[in-house]
């Protein structure tokens, strides 16, 4: 037991423990995991001791039992005096972690609905409107499809809802009207600090699992089906590096310094999908504004319409 | 008591803990055990894509690529029907394919030490007899190929196999079939594949060192090809080093059997043509095989530019209804128009590729000309990509190059018409329709 | 059969029957029992070896494997391929769960502890009983021959989830599978595998609930049954109604995968590159809804039995009265059907909008309650005892302690933001071997320790028990306790090599520490194993009822005899009368007639 406690108290300094929450899923998140984990830490503490003290104590001798001294009211009797007998006792024990129990079930459910009510998937003319990509799991692979710059600087000034919503319109799990200005990544996603996104998440061939530990983002994906995703990232972790001449992340963009440890944010399929399931990596660039997203995806645009340095 | 023994066990299990710790802490070996090595190819070299008839269904899972020969006579691969009991001797009589399991252990010892000698083995693996300036060019030093064989172990070596011959333990199970690097043939490349009248022949050139980088980078979208892009640019240029490495050897021994072994249909064996030393046969071709890469680095596909602005409506309706013209006209058209092929696209790419049948390609396996109407570009989506395949070909798959016989201009009407083609809104606003 | 006529039967005379009937083709429900004890041993090693593997391929990601990876593995560099080791924890689960703990719990406990303990000659249908002994052994091939077909093993979990597991090619194209090699012929021969596993447990279920409803010794009424009787009359109930929905599961995947039906194949088909599977009609996620529908009850199914055990060894070796008889059973029942409507919680992350889920999440969260009411209730029991440390009894009080880490954890589970989180990470891992391993496996140990006297008539050696069961806590959790740190820092499941991604690759050293320790802990198995077969042979001879302890089955012989008991037992009291009687006596069996001043603390 005491093994047990030293574990938990030496973990997190050894970098062994919770990822840093990089999205406002993350306060939710997390504080329920330590509520949770102060309440059973409690009652696991609690029940090991008395289980410790009463081996030790009621430590036997074979041959039949002494005669009992006569018992009063034990201290707890004492304390509480509703618990004259066993009824009472039980009761108390089953009301008391009822309760507690009844209140974490209840705590969670407003937390539940931000993350995953699809009544609540951000849209046009909700507070924000998030940018949309497409993201398709494949085996073993994260493709992901962004609209074109164009489109997504109308939908940034609030413009063309009509558009924003054809894109959303996915039929048996792939969508109705790709375009052919939209602007293909893979294992990428890129988005900007306080930005919403919003993936709809879809697969040709098995299950897989869109999961960004950092972001506490977790969603299946199934074939056949195309399932909307959200998250806001707090912080940036992406700039544009002069020597290599192209966008790097694991930066800490508050303090400019390289973290890659915090400041790496994966993509990492948690649904098992085959031989590669482990190597299904992508990554998130939270650029630190707006306007170096659009830096990006411009420079991706142009890239992708390539038509090649003329030799004549 | 019972504690007692229960602290002795404690005791005891920590003492065996420690103990078992130390002494397997050194063992995450990285790389390769110095026990495995290259050995010589026992699976059938293939030196044709004439090897059956064209079918609308690929191999089933575990039937392709071919490990050995008697593969082919089990039901119901490919290569069953025209392969069966008494007619498999025809691919072999023909040299369809080549069976190195006749090469008698003496050939074979020979080989094998020739090439270990030269390329050495998966732990220490090395490029000898080429010259520093390919050496350098393509990246061939024993540290980087070593660096690149590290990584090819975690995460290629399953599917493209220890040698690069594309039959490691998954191959069987994935449709398309990891490469084969052994021909060194590649097939999607930015390298020129056509040469000029008078121009000693440039088919199957190989591909630069970005060509393979791209690949990795990017993966094959539609194939079991994933992007790498979770290792770090400096590791996959040591895995483009390993591949090269790989080919190169995988070259060099294809070459040599081919070459200098003839089939004594009586004994069934492979022999050794009269007069051939095959230690100074892998001594002369390595070289050459190293001189072709290092050409191949300098001899980028030439890109016409594109003729207008991209935003000229007008001229963008144009070319790409001229773009469908070339694609549906049939050799006979086209021959009128003084264009001179063997193949009209469309007589592949039946009905757009939504009808096309697959068939066999030089490495023995199953493949199918693309369905242009889907949008997915195996070697690449950019604009460019599409006109380097085009003009080039696709090597090794039966996807003829065009650049000698289209212009510039008429590879790009094609690129734009099959860059409409997959979009329903974008064929309506150029005025094409595919029914 | 009925028991209101008590007669005096004497042990059966049977005509000498010869070797095969008496031990191989026996409808004793003694034999039968044992048959189930030593085939689910030999499973339990093979499922261990599958772990052991696993813990190598983890601590050690990129290494050649010892000795074989020289023989065998040249073509994959010597270390083991990826889909070897899918399916090695995929026949690791489904190997311990339907061919280690379900049998041994219910058909082995089960059937050598029920008609002992309420006083019956034997089970209401012997030849029944019987019978599903033996339709385990097709199920026993099938599992084994499924290592050796094209492919492999089934390597897609042993959720087996669509559609890694039941994609297959259009119709006539053959029985492999485009989405993994392993999901082809060993994927068939698993679900028909566990077709027999399911046909041979809802046999054993009806035999035990008729048995025990219908052949109850007299005086045996249903509250003065012991908790073991108890917990396995509510695990059959368990079993009768879960299993024919997995059965159901099973066979709507096999015939998607021998005819082409589409039950799980979405509309569009699928696309592995060039390989296309058909258009289908159904969707992936029935296969969830139905599987954990059985799955999940099945948990319960296997800890209900070990929970009803250990009450008893506990109560037994305290010398004590079980703290809220009625409660327990209440709790039992409770667990039970609450068991049938939280499935949903494995599918929490599948696409689910919570509008639908709170209430699964709410009556997943309840389940907590009557569990954390069991504890207590041990607590209680052990309360002002006399508390004699034999190994069944550092195995069950083993099971109360760890039990409780495993229920605190699956409170995490149970709070579904949280979920996001932890799903498919090591923090679930951890919770279900903390209660599968921790809790069953050691419930499971101390019932063998506890009744071995009883089917052998041999004592098992205390030393050597007691150092097997010290190594076994320790190793057993140094194996699982750390991963609890390894789920919270994100390390997700099914991974063959973690270094690939930034926020695991950190995670190693702890993982080769929970290898070494697992690598201790299989090891030390062998003690058991040794002390098992030894003592069969040379143990010293056991008593009647060496461990005095009241219920019906400590009566009689060790072993019990044909027919169990030499005259129907009359039943006058529960079974826990334990506690200060007077200077001879501290335990008052359960045929011990009352006398007038009794003070009987049961409820009747």
């Amino acid at each position: 037991m005491l093994a047990c406690l030293a574990l938990f108290v030496i973990a997190p300094s050894h970098g062994w423990w919770l990822p840093p929450g990089m999205s406002t899923h993350s306060e939710d998140v997390d504080f329920l995991f330590y509520i949770i984990l102060y309440i059973t830490g409690f009652f696991f503490i609690l029940t090991e001791a008395i289980l410790i003290v009463f081996m030790f104590k009621y430590a036997g001798h074979p041959g039949p039992a002494k005669a009992a001294p006569s018992t009063g009211p034990n201290i707890f009797q004492k304390m509480f005096p509703f618990l004259r007998d066993q009824h009472h006792v039980e009761m108390a024990w089953t009301v008391v972690p009822a309760a507690i129990l009844l209140y974490i079930a209840f705590a969670q459910v407003p937390a539940w609905l931000r993350i995953k009510d699809r009544s609540k998937t951000p849209t046009f003319g909700g507070k924000q409107v998030p940018i949309q990509l497409e993201v398709s799991a494949r085996q073993f692979e994260w493709r992901v499809r962004y609209p074109s710059s164009e489109r997504l600087e109308k939908w940034m000034k609030n413009e063309g809802k009509e558009d924003f919503k054809s894109f959303g319109v996915f039929h048996n799990g792939q969508p109705k009207y790709k375009q052919m200005d939209d602007v293909p990544a893979v294992n990428e996603i890129h988005l900007w600090k306080g930005q919403t996104i919003l993936v709809h998440l879809n697969t040709l061939d098995v299950i897989h699992s869109f999961n960004i530990p950092f972001m506490r983002v977790k969603q299946d994906a199934l074939p056949g089906k195309t399932i909307p995703v959200w998250f806001t990232p707090t912080h940036a972790n992406t700039r544009f590096d002069d020597k290599k001449q192209r966008w790097v992340d694991g930066i800490n963009m508050e303090t400019g310094k390289e973290d890659r440890k915090f400041y790496r944010w994966e993509i990492a399929c948690a649904e098992l999908c085959g031989w590669g399931h482990h190597r299904m990596i992508g990554r998130i660039y939270v650029h630190e504004t707006q306007s170096d997203f659009f830096k990006w995806l411009k420079q991706t645009e142009i890239e992708n319409l390539s038509h090649g340095k003329a030799s004549k | 008591m019972l504690v007692k023994v229960g602290h002795c066990s404690a005791v005891l299990f920590l003492a065996v803990a420690m103990a078992l710790s130390l002494s397997l802490s050194g063992c995450d070996s990285n790389s390769y055990s110095a026990a495995i090595r290259y050995l010589v190819r026992t699976d059938p070299l293939v030196t044709t894509d004439k090897l059956g008839e064209d079918r609308y269904n690929p191999d089933r899972p575990g039937q392709l690529p071919i490990f050995s020969a008697g593969d082919l006579r089990e039901f119901p691969n490919p290569f069953f029907k025209d392969a069966a009991q008494e007619k498999e001797d025809n691919f072999f009589a023909q040299r369809k394919m080549i069976d190195p399991t006749k090469i008698s252990a003496e050939n074979r010892k020979t080989l094998q030490d020739a090439l270990d000698e030269f390329f050495g083995t998966p732990a220490e693996p090395k490029v000898e007899l080429i010259d520093t300036q390919a050496r350098d060019k393509l990246k061939l030093s024993p540290e980087q190929l070593a660096k690149g064989s590290h990584y090819y172990r975690i995460h290629c070596l399953h599917c493209h196999g220890v040698p690069g011959n594309g039959r490691g333990p998954t191959s069987r199970w994935i449709n398309p079939h990891p490469r084969d690097y052994r021909q060194g043939i590649f097939k999607f490349q930015s390298v020129n594949q056509v040469s000029k009248k008078g121009e000693e022949s440039k088919a199957n050139q190989k591909p630069s060192r970005a060509d393979l980088m791209r690949t990795l980078q990017e993966g094959i979208e539609g194939t079991a090809m994933p992007a790498f892009n979770l290792l770090s640019d400096g590791d996959l240029e040591s895995l483009v080093s390993y591949v090269i490495h790989l080919s190169i050897r995988g070259e060099v021994e294809y070459d040599t059997i081919k070459t200098n072994f003839e089939l004594n249909k009586d004994a069934g064996t492979l022999d050794l043509k009269s007069r051939v030393n095959l230690k100074k046969y892998v001594k002369l071709k390595t070289p050459l095989v190293g001189q072709a890469w290092l050409d191949a680095q300098s001899d980028p596909i030439p890109v016409v530019k594109f003729p207008f602005p991209e935003t000229d409506v007008d001229k963008m309706k144009e070319s790409v209804q001229r773009g469908q013209d070339l694609f549906l006209a049939d050799v006979e058209k086209l021959k009128k128009k003084k264009i001179e092929v063997a193949a009209s696209c469309v007589s592949c790419h039946t009905d757009y590729g939504r009808q096309a049948k697959f068939r066999f390609d030089e490495w023995g396996t199953l493949v199918k000309p693309a369905d242009l109407t889907r949008g997915v570009y195996r070697g690449g989506r950019r604009p460019v990509d599409l006109y380097y395949r085009i003009h080039s070909g696709i090597n090794g798959s039966g996807m003829a190059n065009f650049g000698g016989t289209l212009s510039g201009q008429q590879i790009w009407d094609l690129v734009n018409f099959v860059r409409v083609l997959p979009y329903k809104a974008m064929r309506e606003k150029y005025g094409i329709s595919i029914n | 059969m009925s028991s209101s006529q008590p007669h005096a039967a004497e042990v059966h005379a049977h005509p000498e029957m010869g070797f095969v009937r008496k031990y191989i083709f026996s409808t004793d429900h003694k034999i039968i029992g044992i048959q189930f004890l030593f085939s689910t041993l030999i499973f339990l090693v093979i499922g261990g070896t599958l772990a052991m593997l696993v813990r190598a391929q983890l601590g050690w990601p990129h290494a050649e494997l010892p000795i074989i990876g020289n023989w065998f593995l040249d073509s994959n560099g010597g270390r083991m391929t990826e889909t070897f080791y899918n399916m090695l924890f995929s026949m690791h689960a489904s190997v311990m769960i339907f061919f280690v703990i379900i049998p041994m719990l219910v058909g082995a406990f089960g059937n050598f502890t029920i008609p002992l303990m309420i006083g019956a000659k034997d089970m209401a249908f012997p030849k029944l009983n019987m019978l599903s002994y033996w339709f385990m052994w097709p199920a026993f091939t099938l599992i084994l021959i499924s290592f050796f077909v094209e492919g492999g093993a089934p390597a897609a979990g042993w959720t087996s989830y669509p559609t890694l597991a039941s994609a297959g090619m259009p119709a006539g194209e053959g029985l492999q599978s485009p989405a993994a090699p392993n999901s082809g012929h060993g994927q068939i021969f698993w679900l028909l595998s566990l077709l027999f596993v399911g046909i041979s447990s809802m046999m054993g279920s009806i035999n035990y609930i008729t048995t025990i409803i219908n052949l109850r010794a007299p005086g045996m009424t249903l509250y003065r049954m012991p908790m073991t009787t108890w917990a396995m009359f509510i695990t059959a109930i368990l079993q009768a109604f879960a299993l024919p929905v997995l059965t159901v599961a099973l066979l709507l995947q096999s015939l998607d995968k021998l005819i082409g039906t589409t039950f799980f194949l979405p509309p569009r088909g699928l696309e592995f590159g060039n390989w296309h599977t058909g258009p289908g009609g159904g969707q992936p996620l029935l296969w969830q809804h139905l599987f954990w529908f059985y799955s999940h009850p099945a948990v319960y199914i296997m800890i209900l039995p070990a929970m009803g055990m250990v009450s008893d060894i506990i109560s037994t070796f305290a010398r004590r009265p079980l703290f809220g008889y009625k409660a327990m059973i209440l709790s039992i029942a409770g667990i039970a059907g609450l068991g049938f409507i939280v499935w949903g919680h494995h599918m929490f992350q599948s696409g689910m909008d919570p509008r639908l889920g709170t209430g699964f999440m709410i009556a997943t969260i309840m389940i907590a309650l009557p569990s954390a009411v069991k504890v207590f209730n041990w607590l209680g029991t052990i309360w002002l005892g006399n508390i004699q440390y034999t190994t069944a009894m550092l195995f069950a009080l083993a099971f109360v302690s760890l039990f409780i880490i495993g229920g605190l954890s699956g409170i995490f589970m149970a709070a579904t933001p949280v979920d996001i989180y932890i799903h498919d990470t090591y923090f679930i891992v951890a919770h279900l071997h903390y209660v599968l391993f921790a809790s069953s496996l050691m419930g499971i140990f101390a019932g063998i320790y506890y009744w071995y006297p009883k089917m052998f008539g041999r004592m098992m050696n205390e030393t050597l028990g007691k150092i097997h069961f010290f190594f076994t806590f320790i190793a057993g959790n140094c194996v699982f306790f750390p991963m609890h740190i390894l789920g919270t820092a994100g390390l997700r499941r099914r991974i063959p090599d973690i270094t690939n991604t930034v926020f695991e690759a950190p995670l190693i050293p702890l993982n080769q520490f929970i290898s070494i320790s697992a690598f201790i802990l299989g090891i030390v198995q062998i003690v058991f194993i040794i002390n098992f077969f030894y003592s069969l042979f040379k143990g010293p001879v056991a008593g009647r009822n060496p461990w005095h302890s009241n219920t019906l089955e400590w009566t009689t012989t060790s072993p019990a005899p044909h027919g169990n008991f030499e005259t129907t037992p009359v039943v006058y009291r529960w079974p826990y009368e334990y506690g200060y009687f007077d200077a001879n006596e501290d335990s008052k069996p359960q045929t011990k007639k009352g006398e007038p001043g009794d003070t009987s603390q049961g409820h009747h």
